[in-house]
């Protein structure tokens, strides 16, 4: 007998028949597993990854980062005449940039363990793309760090920067408090920053809630756009329209007036109502300049100081320069890790959240990575397609780390410039970051020895690391070069540290708190030093160089940042499982919405790392767990 | 890199319309009709999943490296074409007619209306980016802010050759007072594609018109209703199989776009697009509310009684055409820029609703119909789908009849 066919069931088997299924989506992320000789690992990755190495590369280098800094060679150019492309016309044409990063990887290369060349060599062939540019994938933020610094403070140098601050009207003088924490009460300059400089703290405390401020701008070369003026008080906003601000031209002790300086007041028509009070200053000045695209003006970097009103109690030390966060800048990576009575288990748990250059590609081309060598541990970490490292990662020893960068301009690339002057090449030198940190996977057996891999380095850059092994050992790195004056180093050595969070004395600031600790089981790291605080400074005349927290544009947001992230670990000491680690590294205050790249938790006594990858935000991805103990 | 090529959609009303029955009519044998229309057509907006009218574009977000979010470059492309398209139609016998089409682009302009959505605060500026600023910015990246596009000047679009086979005598059809009729029709590939490195460009063929595919099918049955011996009234559906082949295309390499659509590097040097094919079903009313007088004239060998059946003076139509589209397809060397592709042609469908009018001139002594309509995709909420809106106007001429 033959079944019955209802004319709905035809129409339903015709539908079907004549839909198509709808395109799927990619996995947002990728995932690899390699084993077998570097070169063989290099292989499979290329000949997995060959299309998204390809897609990379062009998103993220041939048509964005390349072009963009072939922006900057006029500037460069206008110092360094080894690229002026009329006497050099290799440099000519759009190739400034692609042959500066090919110059510099090759420098680099000399000090890329062979290994780890092979494994390029092995993504080159697998991929179908040339050595050459897997090279510079490889190695093009150790050059493009260095350099984006020394562009971005020569570009600061342009602009107006504060250079005194002082507040009038109701005297710090005779309050009988220490108010600027330099060990003297009441000294007749006590209301007076002669010589301002940035700081991460407060730079004075139990300041009356009436106080008037004064600031004085320079411009070394023009003055002060008054109307480019911007100052916040107490989260209030004050410019050249707002009656309570005035500015003038001051004079010095002879009655003449100081033509670049300019003396800004604001008078607060009502009392501070915070206890502590950030002040935030920003100005332009009146030169528009059209190199590179768009025209403006040298606009100073948004500068940013913190006082405490009468009451408050602390000095100034344990006042964090907190600031506020007014939308104008966004967090940059961060990590942190806690331990023992930091989490309601005892395990050690590693956090962290790398944002540095997303340009809307880099997340739709990350990668995990789990190496199983011939020799030695396995390990895993998160990073990118075509890119042997990452910034984070775990090893089968149960080590795991996360690493920031941290803006200095003792560099290689400036200490080119020291050596050579004006007949310098931009070459970086030293171990690329990267690959210090395979080294570390492949060889560090706990967080004492990984540390030790990191302090004993040659960088390329600041670097902050964080480390953390299975039986709960947790450290904290900072580096960065020593260059010096026609080569010759002036304190060989100083521009390392190394601590725990144990209270010992490479572990506490001067005043005997903690670098980046607030009990004995937890450790922190964002982009700016602590102890390297004083990372460079040095004056040639032309240029004063100054350290990381006079010039850096991820300065106040780190400080900021470390903060904010302080203030949670506080409050949820004990409370730090899984869960919590994840719900901290999506807080939006400490999410950079546009360049983040990569967000993981690590668990190295559990052997898992939980990777929250391929979205922008990465932390609004779910944290998806690669266990390097079951991994075939 | 999101490319921020425009594809137009426009709909081509081919078809052998010489009377009452416009899915169903085929011409008698030996006769020839010479049929020229003009077609002027704007797509303004498309329908997402959510059937919800969006510009064309969604924005497309920039950044400064490592800077965050520069903005987002708006765009409400204002998309026009102009056509022409001659049709031959002949009897082949009284019950198989075959028609060859050539339609023709008098005209393709494109106005990209771009604007701009500021994004993050800049240090180095004081200040988002503005849309001056992003120029500049681009201009320096070696990107010039798209203009308008103008061309496709006089350029034949994929031809058509189609035939009808008339089914109104099957006894079903005709015991019934039913008409019916298969169509097919397939695309000759005379038509331009885009230029692949002009950012703001169209085609002219069968994928960038997007309405008439590579071969098409018809069913079409109608019911005509009489009154005084004469059809007043006529009520009819048509389903209809549109098949669209995969094509190959040259991929970008960033000529003249190098921000913005360097693709070859990852993508390869070309890539194929598998439109989804449509199918459907087409509602018609028609109504003859003037018939008119009839003279007597040398077209009907001054008997008016010979022409008792010819088309009325007036005939109104108003029609609603259902299409589902299945997916459309990018394929290339890269996954993730098909994707990219892939997501905004998901499955769906259009809704075209047609209202035109007939004025038949042969009861009056003259081998003359004139015609035109108004088309448009925009009333009835699509999904995933362009909509296009169609003014046009056309004329027959009956070469030979009897």
């Amino acid at each position: 007998m033959l079944p019955m066919l209802k004319p709905s069931s035809i129409a339903v088997t015709l539908a079907v028949l004549l839909t198509a299924c709808a395109a799927e989506q990619p996995p947002r992320y990728q995932v690899v597993h390699l084993s077998g000789t570097s070169y063989q690992r290099g292989l499979q990755h290329g000949q997995q990854m060959s299309s998204l190495i390809k897609s990379f590369y062009s998103t993220l280098l041939a048509t964005s980062l390349l072009p963009y800094l072939n922006r900057n060679q006029p500037d460069i150019a206008a110092y360094l005449h080894n690229y002026d492309a009329v006497l050099h016309p290799e440099y000519g044409n759009g190739q400034f940039s692609l042959l500066l990063l090919r110059e510099s990887a090759a420098s680099l290369e000399a000090s890329i363990p062979p290994q780890f060349v092979e494994e390029m060599h092995g993504i080159a062939d697998g991929s179908g793309m040339n050595y050459q540019d897997i090279l510079v994938l490889n190695t093009f933020v150790d050059t493009v760090l260095a350099a984006r610094g020394i562009t971005y403070f020569l570009q600061q140098a342009g602009a107006p920067r504060v250079t005194q601050v002082e507040w009038l009207g109701a005297s710090l003088v005779g309050d009988g408090v220490d108010n600027n924490g330099d060990g003297t009460t009441d000294e007749p300059t006590e209301s007076l920053i002669a010589v301002y400089e940035s700081l991460p703290h407060a730079m004075w405390v139990e300041v009356p809630a009436t106080a008037k401020l004064r600031v004085r701008l320079h411009d070394d070369d023009a003055k002060v756009d008054p109307e480019s003026v911007r100052v916040l008080i107490d989260e209030k906003v004050y410019t050249l329209d707002s009656p309570e601000l005035a500015m003038v031209t001051p004079t010095d002790a002879g009655g003449l007036p100081l033509i670049h300086d300019t003396d800004v007041t604001v008078t607060p028509a009502t009392p501070w109502t915070k206890p502590i009070v950030t002040v935030q200053v920003q100005a332009g000045d009146n030169k528009l300049s059209i190199n590179p695209p768009p025209s403006h003006e040298h606009r100073m970097r948004t500068e940013q100081f913190t006082v405490s009103t009468k009451g408050y109690g602390k000095p100034p030390h344990l006042v964090p320069n907190q600031g506020v966060s007014d939308g104008t800048s966004q967090p940059p990576s961060i990590g942190f890790a806690v331990r023992k009575s930091a989490t309601p288990d005892g395990q050690v748990r590693l956090a962290h959240h790398f944002s540095l250059l997303d340009a809307g590609t880099s997340h739709k081309h990350t990668l995990v990575q789990i190496h199983h060598p011939d020799t030695g541990p396995s390990y895993a970490f998160v990073g990118w397609v075509g890119i042997a490292y990452g910034f984070a990662g775990l090893n089968s020893e149960g080590v795991a780390y996360g690493c920031n960068h941290s803006d200095t301009l003792n560099n290689p690339l400036a200490g080119a410039f020291l050596t050579d002057f004006f007949d310098a090449k931009l070459l970086s030198s030293g171990e690329p970051i990267g690959f210090l940190l395979r080294d570390i996977l492949a060889q560090a057996h706990n967080a004492d020895e990984a540390a030790t891999l990191a302090y004993d380095t040659t960088p390329t850059f600041g670097w902050n690391f964080l480390f953390a092994d299975k039986g709960g050992k947790l450290r904290a790195v900072e580096v960065r070069r020593d260059v010096g004056m026609g080569g010759v180093i002036a304190n060989p050595g100083e521009g390392r540290a190394n601590w725990t969070p144990e209270a010992d004395a490479a572990g506490v600031d001067q005043w005997g708190v903690p670098w980046a600790s607030e009990k004995q089981d937890d450790m922190r790291v964002g982009a700016h030093f602590r102890p390297l605080a004083n990372d460079f400074a040095m004056d040639l005349g032309i240029f004063n160089l100054r350290p990381q927290r006079d010039w850096s544009s991820y300065y106040f947001s780190s400080v900021r940042a470390m903060a904010n992230l302080a203030a949670r670990i506080t409050a949820n000491y004990g409370k730090f499982d899984l869960a919590t680690m994840i719900a901290t590294l999506r807080v939006p205050e400490l999410v950079d919405a546009h360049d983040s790249m990569t967000a993981v938790v690590i668990e190295p006594g559990l052997g898992k790392l939980h990777a929250a990858l391929g979205t922008e935000p990465a932390t609004d991805s779910d944290f998806d767990t690669f266990d390097l103990t079951s991994a075939p | 890199m999101k490319s921020l090529r425009l594809l137009v959609f426009l709909l081509l009303g081919i078809a052998v319309p010489a009377h009452a029955g416009n899915n169903t009519a085929t011409l008698p044998t030996g006769t020839i009709v010479v049929d020229t229309a003009y077609f002027d057509t704007t797509t303004t907006v498309r329908f997402d999943d959510a059937r919800v009218a969006r510009p064309l574009m969604d924005g497309i977000q920039r950044y400064e490296p490592g800077g965050g979010l520069q903005g987002a470059i708006t765009a409400n492309p204002y998309v026009k074409y102009q056509l022409f398209v001659p049709q031959v139609m002949y009897g082949a016998t009284d019950d198989l007619t075959i028609v060859l089409a050539m339609p023709t682009v008098v005209h393709t302009s494109i106005k990209p209306n771009l604007g701009w959505t500021p994004g993050d605060y800049q240090n180095n500026l004081g200040r988002p980016y503005s849309e001056s600023d992003f120029w500049q910015w681009a201009k320096s990246m070696g990107q010039d802010k798209p203009g308008d596009f103008s061309g496709n000047n006089w350029t034949p679009a994929d031809m058509v050759l189609g035939v009808r086979y008339s089914l109104s005598k099957l006894k079903a059809f005709e015991n019934n007072g039913l008409r019916a009729a298969l169509s097919a029709q397939v695309a000759i590939p005379t038509g331009k594609p885009a230029d692949p490195e002009n950012l703001v460009a169209a085609g002219t063929t069968v994928w960038d018109l997007n309405n008439y595919g590579d071969a098409e099918l018809h069913f079409a049955l109608e019911k005509p209703f009489k009154w005084d011996d004469f059809t007043r009234l006529n009520i009819g559906f048509d389903l209809h199989y549109a098949a669209f082949l995969k094509h190959t295309y040259q991929s970008a390499t960033g000529a003249q776009a190098p921000l913005l659509m360097t693709f070859a590097p990852y993508i390869g040097p070309t890539y194929t697009i598998d439109p989804g094919d449509q199918f459907g079903a087409t509602f018609l009313v028609e109504g003859m509310p003037f018939i008119g007088p009839t003279l007597s004239t040398w077209m009907n060998q001054h008997d008016p009684a010979k022409s008792a059946q010819w088309p009325a003076l007036l005939t109104l139509t108003a029609s609603l055409k259902y299409s589902h589209v299945n997916q459309s397809t990018w394929q290339s060397q890269s996954a993730m820029w098909d994707w990219d592709h892939n997501k905004l042609w998901l499955p769906g469908d259009k809704n075209t609703i047609r209202l035109g009018a007939d004025i038949s001139l042969m009861r009056l002594g003259l081998p003359l119909q004139l015609y035109g309509a108004y088309l448009t995709q925009e009333l009835i909420p699509g999904r995933n789908t362009r909509a296009t809106d169609v003014l046009m106007a056309g004329a027959r001429l009956l070469m030979k009849f009897w």
